[in-house]
């Protein structure tokens, strides 16, 4: 495999709703085909402090869960091939485990992340998803152990997200040769690996190892630092881009 | 006890976290009781925290309400003025036996990052207290104290500034460093194993207070009440009485006000079920599930959520969940003052009002204990400030210009 997808993460209404119909419309114009959304929440605990900011200012500038539903309308129609929604477990707690599922399907949404709900301890949701019809991505680490790993894969998922580093997200990663042999015990699923990526070489290191390259704070970065939403997250795009 | 109380606890966290609670959980099963670590712990709560702590007749107030005799627990004898350095000993002795370096730990008034702080100087740890930047600014004795231990103080820009921020960050450091860290969590909740593991440190306010009253009346009360926060004081001295016939009561802040983020009743007031965290229980939130924020004059009982099993106790019925408001605690306060001699801190004096009204409506005979969770000299500058504004600023004025 040669080449490799570039996922795209935006914070839903950071720091208003333009700025992520903006950013989204630049980065489907620089041709990245997954986008993944994240609905904000209070307590991102696996956020670091650049997205844990951008939810907050969401959150304070009025974002509602309610309108989660006219974002992902909005980018659907800039041709992405992938939408993905991300959030933390107490917000489809609250709205309902199978009516958020049945949601997101129902809104054409490819797959859900949540990162509070590890195996065992889902309440069911990727069983449920299953049933449903949708992809709920379980998240791998590299520290997870050869038998966390094993009962990931004993539930077949057609998605994986996988962070690369132990931690959370926002800070440099280098792609060790530690981080692709664990990339490759994951082998099968679609792997969408991420957490600090901010560069192109990083990108092109991945090629090989995971179906597509998850660019998130980088990006939350570059829309923060002005009000010219397109053309920062245009740039902010185009250092993460592999030339061939 | 296990993962779950009812339908509350669980270990609701990112994958990275898995490992470090797995090894925290093989931790607590292998070394808690291994003979060495209770001898070492025991030695320490004796020596260091100055364990028992007294149960003690409160003989005026008593009389003055005319109902049942009313027993206070001081936990506020403990070293660093608060039960809190039960847990605190308890789990940085439990990290030293882990081979740990290097404990961290949340902190909200700064009661638990002071014990932690203590305990990792008498221990021989590194620590650091991370705290959100709100209590930094309205805490600064407690940052100066935990300075003084020998700990670094992380302020926490994020969220609300507050104790939950304080959590995020501290288990966000925690995964970065887990290889020579250990966090050191300071009330009843989380995710598995902490709800046991704080549980474990501080059954021993019941324990002592179950064979002191005994040892007082020959009969065990008929009530005992605490103040709830997160519930660490409260499922600590209620533990050794779940399986008696005794009415156990928990109180929590009832604010300024029943309004949205006026106070931080999460079973006696607007609470619901949630996951956040890492663990399912009651919280105060909205309708979409984001927290909301809270309010009560004492710092450690504005949380917005509560530790599972008093949220399981809660749903049994086991534990009756009440209010005390801001002008309540206050009251309480002045009275114990007045009548017992005793300073309580602002958390307990929420105890203290409810178990005043309920001993009134006590018979003579009939017995009631409440928990002292802490005592009173650390919140001054709240108390002073609301009680004795104008002499305490022109006091302030006053020092500021040196």
């Amino acid at each position: 495999m040669s080449t490799i997808e570039i996922m795209a993460h935006l914070v839903m209404g950071f720091p208003r709703k333009e700025a992520t119909t903006e950013s989204a419309r630049a980065l489907a114009d620089r041709g990245v085909r997954i986008l993944e959304l994240q609905i904000p929440f209070s307590d991102p605990t696996a956020d670091g402090p650049v997205n844990t900011r951008a939810c907050e200012t969401s959150l304070r500038e009025g974002f509602r869960v309610a309108h989660a539903g006219e974002y992902i309308r909005s980018v659907q129609e800039m041709g992405f091939t992938e939408v993905h929604v991300m959030t933390y477990a107490n917000i489809p707690f609250r709205f309902g485990f199978d009516r958020y599922l049945r949601t997101m399907k129902d809104l054409g949404v490819t797959g859900v992340i949540v990162p509070d709900l590890p195996i065992e301890d889902d309440e069911g949701f990727y069983a449920s998803a299953g049933i449903i019809g949708i992809d709920a991505l379980p998240v791998a680490v590299p520290n997870m152990g050869a038998s966390r790993i094993k009962l990931m894969q004993g539930m077949n998922p057609n998605r994986i997200y996988a962070a690369l580093r132990e931690g959370v997200t926002g800070r440099s990663t280098g792609i060790t040769d530690d981080a692709k042999q664990f990339l490759t015990s994951l082998a099968g699923p679609k792997i969408y690996a991420g957490f600090g990526i901010s560069s192109a070489e990083q990108v092109s290191d991945l090629k090989g190892y995971a179906y597509a390259a998850v660019i998130g704070s980088h990006i939350t970065r570059a829309i923060a630092s002005g009000p010219d939403w397109y053309d920062q997250v245009s740039r902010a795009i185009e250092q993460c881009m592999p030339d061939t | 006890m296990g993962k779950y109380f009812g339908s509350y606890g669980g270990q609701y966290v990112g994958e990275v976290l898995k490992p470090a609670l797995g090894e925290l959980e093989q931790a607590m099963t292998d070394i808690i009781p291994s003979g060495e670590f209770q001898r070492e712990y025991q030695y320490l709560l004796k020596h260091f925290a100055g364990r028992p702590t007294p149960l003690c007749f409160a003989e005026n107030l008593t009389k003055m309400m005319g109902g049942a005799k009313i027993y206070i627990k001081l936990e506020g004898m403990a070293q660093t003025g608060a039960h809190k350095i039960n847990n605190a000993l308890g789990q940085v002795l439990l990290a030293k036996y882990m081979g740990k370096t290097h404990v961290i730990a949340e902190t909200g008034a700064g009661q638990h990052g002071v014990a932690t702080a203590a305990a990792a100087a008498k221990l021989g740890l590194e620590c650091t207290v991370f705290m959100g930047a709100v209590d930094v600014k309205r805490q600064q004795p407690n940052v100066f104290l935990m300075k003084q231990f020998g700990a670094e103080v992380s302020t926490v820009q994020e969220g609300s500034r507050t104790l939950k921020d304080a959590v995020n960050a501290a288990l966000k450091q925690w995964v970065e460093d887990s290889s020579r860290t250990s966090y050191v969590l300071g009330s009843a909740l989380g995710p598995y194993p902490y709800p046991d593991l704080v549980r474990t440190f501080q059954e021993v306010i019941g324990r002592e207070t179950r064979s002191q009253i005994l040892e007082a009346e020959g009969t065990l009360p008929q009530q005992v009440v605490a103040c709830c926060g997160g519930g660490s004081n409260a499922v600590g001295i209620f533990s050794a009485f779940l399986d008696d016939p005794v009415s156990l009561t928990a109180v929590e802040a009832g604010g300024r006000g029943t309004g949205r983020g006026e106070h931080a009743q999460r079973m006696s007031g607007q609470g619901e079920m949630g996951i956040i965290e890492g663990y399912k229980s009651f919280f105060l939130q909205d309708e979409e599930g984001q927290v909301l924020h809270t309010h009560s004059i004492s710092a450690g009982l504005d949380y917005p959520g509560i530790g599972p099993q008093l949220a399981y106790l809660g749903e049994t019925g086991r534990v009756k969940f009440t209010r005390a408001d801001d002008r309540q605690a206050l009251d309480a306060y002045q009275l114990l003052a007045r009548k017992e001699g005793l300073l309580c801190a602002l958390e307990s004096a929420h105890a203290a009002a409810v178990t005043l009204t309920l001993a009134s409506d006590m018979d003579k005979k009939e017995i009631i204990i409440m928990n002292m969770s802490g005592r009173g000299e650390k919140d001054l500058f709240i108390t002073a400030r609301e009680l004795y504004w104008e002499q305490w600023q022109q006091f302030l004025l006053q020092e500021a210009k040196g």
